[in-house]
Order: structure tokens, then C-alpha cells, then sequence
């Protein structure tokens, strides 16, 4: 299963990036594009693929993008 | 003979709020917070019934439930011919009356009254100066917030997450419930049109999971 990067507006009016099951958030940002951002570099990153969810204000689901596995160099 | 209080009163919210697609950004993460403390949210728009009056709805809720949310919100009107909405104050004041004149159970009811800005009511609604009103500004996070400190404050609620982890978890429910549903064939419309009852029933479940 990929890992999630969620991208959550935040109560202060910030803007959130935070993998699925963390506690604490891995960035925090004051544009919602440059969450965005760090969120696809995360999930592009991710040896296991990863998944950027994004939402909106009210809190729901806008859009989920996966990006595939990274094949490792062969040895 | 006294007549048996309902086990359900002692946990029931009424919910007195608009029903457009608009207010559902604050209604949901309403919903989710308050199931998540183990509240049962109650709405008029729980069961349609078409022979059943709409008031005579509202007067059973209001009977129900020990707990009330009124939100004032749409007092005012935004656009020029726009009428602002009046069955809120009028719902609101009927749950006022209900609570003075009561002698049985009914005197132990709680309320909340929500406003998009502070002061709002003030300026339409004279008679409520010197109540406690708590404003949102149309924002959902503001309503958890709002709403977590009246859990505290008035239900008398100790156990209560911070704002910030009922939030966090509103967004985790909400990517589940849409990546499940979608997988079950809803399409995003569905999900925006779903009937209160059943959201509040994916709501339960996954709280349930989470324990």
C-alpha cells in the first residue's frame, strides 16, 4: 500500500503537509501550491510510491494522485 | 405517573441550521465532532415523511434532545433581493421558550448559538444581548473550534481532543469515506447529495474502527 501525503488547511490558516498515521505534521506552509509542492516531492520520493491527497478547506477530499513505484537501479 | 425519560434525550443535539449545499462545509465537521464524543446529532432533515408537517417535526426534536445547536449565521442577507432566513431565530426561540416554561426535564437543556460574525446577532436580534454566542466566520475549522469549547464549557465534556486533532482527524474520515464510496460506485455528486442519516452512519462506523 502507497503511503498518503495529505495536504490539510490548518486552524491558524496555515496549510499542512502530513503522511497517513503521523502525529505531527512533516511541513507546514503559508500557500496551499507550495504544500502542494513538498507533497508530490514526498510522494515522487516514496521508494513505495506515494499518494498526495489534497484537501480543501471544509476539509474534504479534492483530488488523490498517485505516483508509481521507483524501480531501484539493478545492481 | 411520571412519563419515562427517553435514554436518548441525555445524548441528542438538534441541529438548527440551513440546508443548502453551502452550509454543508460547516455542517459536516459539526456532524463528525460531535459523533466523535459520542453525541447523536439530530436534524430536521433526518426523515422525510411528506405527510408529516414540518413544524410538528421540529416541536418532536426540540422534545428529544437535551442539547441544541442554533446557527444564526444567515440573519443577514448577501445579495440585494436576497431574504435572510428566519426559521433559525424562530426554531431558536421556540427551544427558549420550551426551556423557561418547562417544569419536568426539559429545564435542563443546553444550547449553543453560532453567528458568521461577532455581533451579527446583536444588530438583528436585540433581544439576545447579554447571551453567550459563539461565530464561526463561515469557516469549518472555526466551527470545531466553536464547538470543542462548548463540548468543555457547557456539555461539561472532559475528554474532549484539541481542535486541531478533531480536525485532523475530520480529514483522515473524509479521504476514507470518499476512497470507500468510490470504490462502491458513488460518484463525487453522490457524496455531495448523500442524505444526513446515512453521512452520520459513515461517521459512526468509522469512529467505531477507530477505537
Amino acid at each position: 500500500m502507497s503511503v498518503k501525503y495529505h495536504v490539510i488547511a490548518w486552524l491558524n490558516g496555515t496549510w499542512r503537509v502530513r503522511r497517513s498515521g503521523a502525529k505531527r505534521a512533516t511541513s507546514v506552509h503559508y500557500k496551499r501550491t507550495e504544500a502542494i509542492e513538498k507533497a508530490r516531492k514526498l510522494a515522487k520520493k516514496d521508494l513505495t510510491g506515494g499518494t498526495v491527497v489534497i484537501h480543501g478547506v471544509d476539509g474534504t477530499v479534492k483530488s488523490s494522485t498517485t505516483y508509481g513505484k521507483r524501480s531501484l537501479p539493478s545492481a | 405517573m411520571t412519563k419515562k425519560i427517553p435514554k436518548k434525550f441525555w445524548t441528542s443535539v438538534f441541529i438548527n441550521c440551513p440546508f443548502d449545499e453551502e452550509y454543508k462545509l460547516l455542517l459536516r465537521p459539526m456532524l463528525f465532532t460531535l459523533v466523535s464524543v459520542r453525541l447523536l446529532p439530530r436534524l430536521a432533515s433526518e426523515r422525510s415523511d411528506s405527510l408529516e408537517q414540518r413544524i410538528e417535526k421540529i416541536l418532536r426534536l426540540i422534545n428529544e434532545c437535551k442539547y441544541s445547536i442554533h446557527d444564526l449565521s444567515r440573519l443577514k442577507s448577501e445579495r440585494a433581493n436576497e431574504f435572510s432566513r428566519l426559521n433559525m431565530p424562530f426554531e431558536l426561540g421556540i427551544e427558549y421558550g420550551c426551556r423557561r416554561i418547562a417544569k419536568n426535564h426539559l429545564r435542563t437543556k443546553r444550547s449553543l448559538i453560532l453567528e458568521k460574525k461577532r455581533y451579527d446577532i446583536q444588530k438583528a436580534l436585540s433581544d439576545l444581548n447579554g447571551v453567550d454566542i459563539k461565530c464561526h466566520n463561515n469557516k469549518p475549522t472555526q466551527t470545531v473550534q466553536a464547538l470543542q469549547h462548548w463540548l468543555i464549557e457547557t456539555v461539561g465534556l472532559n475528554d474532549v481532543e484539541s481542535p486541531s486533532v478533531i480536525w485532523d482527524k475530520f480529514n483522515e474520515f473524509d479521504y476514507q469515506f470518499y476512497e470507500r464510496r468510490k470504490a462502491q460506485g458513488y460518484s463525487k455528486r453522490d457524496l455531495q447529495i448523500m442524505p444526513v442519516q446515512q453521512y452520520i452512519r459513515f461517521i459512526k462506523q468509522w469512529v467505531a474502527s477507530k477505537r
